[in-house]
């Protein structure tokens, strides 16, 4: 974030606040502000998940011209990597969530959670969300910036990190 | 010298080989990762084995650009990112 401009500074980018219904954390980009609900994230692994899900919309909304509000398939684009990089659609998450798959459930699941994000704020009906994400799945499913792979554990996550700071070595010499 | 330090590449491919990776490779990709392009390197480190590894990391770069982006990308972060809440400038 800091890279793109956009450090982050936790008493003015986040709030933590009681949310109705089942909603775990959100993004504002009106106020740049990530919210994460008090009353719905219940533990540790949880809260990762949910910051780093609502940062990756943050790192869009910092590094691209995202219309939040009047485009749904620039919405539906940040859900799929949102979905798709925060861990949330892990094998062991899927498999708690009595998911059962193993060959490209990956993008199953990510697509099925994108859709779900969307029409959570959004009022618009599920086969507009489905074809906003399909249209868009393809392209942003590959998307896989600032990370440059899938995190799926701290391992993924500590190479990312790893080739983030070497970057300036790695482009100049292939 | 190499895109990234020998031990960088060492790690990863070993990485690669590993079980852990063979099953998230599968669950996302449906088939077994390639693991051999950083293995040349370390064990050769000829100007061949250079050439093919930085095409490796070219091919590899150019896979990841590939797609068309659905957004346009900015020339600077938004120009509000930090500035205080709106309540914050009541006070």
């Amino acid at each position: 974030m800091k890279h793109s401009g956009c450090a982050v500074n936790k008493e003015r980018h986040f709030s933590c606040e009681d949310c109705n219904g089942n909603v775990s954390g959100g993004f504002d980009a009106s106020s740049s502000q990530i919210v994460l609900c008090q009353n719905n994230i219940c533990n540790q692994a949880h809260m990762n998940r949910v910051v780093t899900h609502e940062l990756i919309h943050a790192f869009d909304h910092c590094r691209a011209h995202v219309n939040w509000f009047t485009n749904v398939r620039h919405l539906a684009c940040s859900e799929v990597r949102a979905a798709n990089l925060s861990g949330e659609c892990s094998l062991v998450n899927e498999i708690f969530r009595l998911h059962f798959g193993l060959k490209r459930h990956h993008q199953t699941c990510v697509r099925d959670r994108a859709i779900l994000s969307i029409l959570a704020v959004r009022n618009i009906s599920k086969e507009v969300a489905e074809k906003a994400v399909d249209e868009v799945f393809e392209s942003c499913f590959n998307d896989h910036e600032p990370f440059g792979r899938i995190p799926h554990n701290q391992t993924y996550a500590r190479y990312a990190h790893r080739d983030f700071q070497n970057r300036d070595r790695y482009y100049s010499n292939i | 010298q190499p895109p990234r330090p020998c031990e960088t590449y060492r790690a990863e491919w070993e990485f690669c080989r590993s079980a852990r990776h063979f099953l998230h490779h599968y669950y996302v990709h449906k088939r077994p990762a390639a693991c051999e392009h950083c293995r040349d390197w370390e064990e050769r480190r000829t100007a061949e084995a250079q050439r093919s590894l930085c095409e490796s990391e070219q091919a590899r770069v150019q896979a990841a650009r590939k797609h068309t982006l659905v957004w346009a990308l900015r020339q600077s972060p938004p120009a509000d990112w930090h500035l205080p809440l709106p309540q914050e400038k009541d006070k």
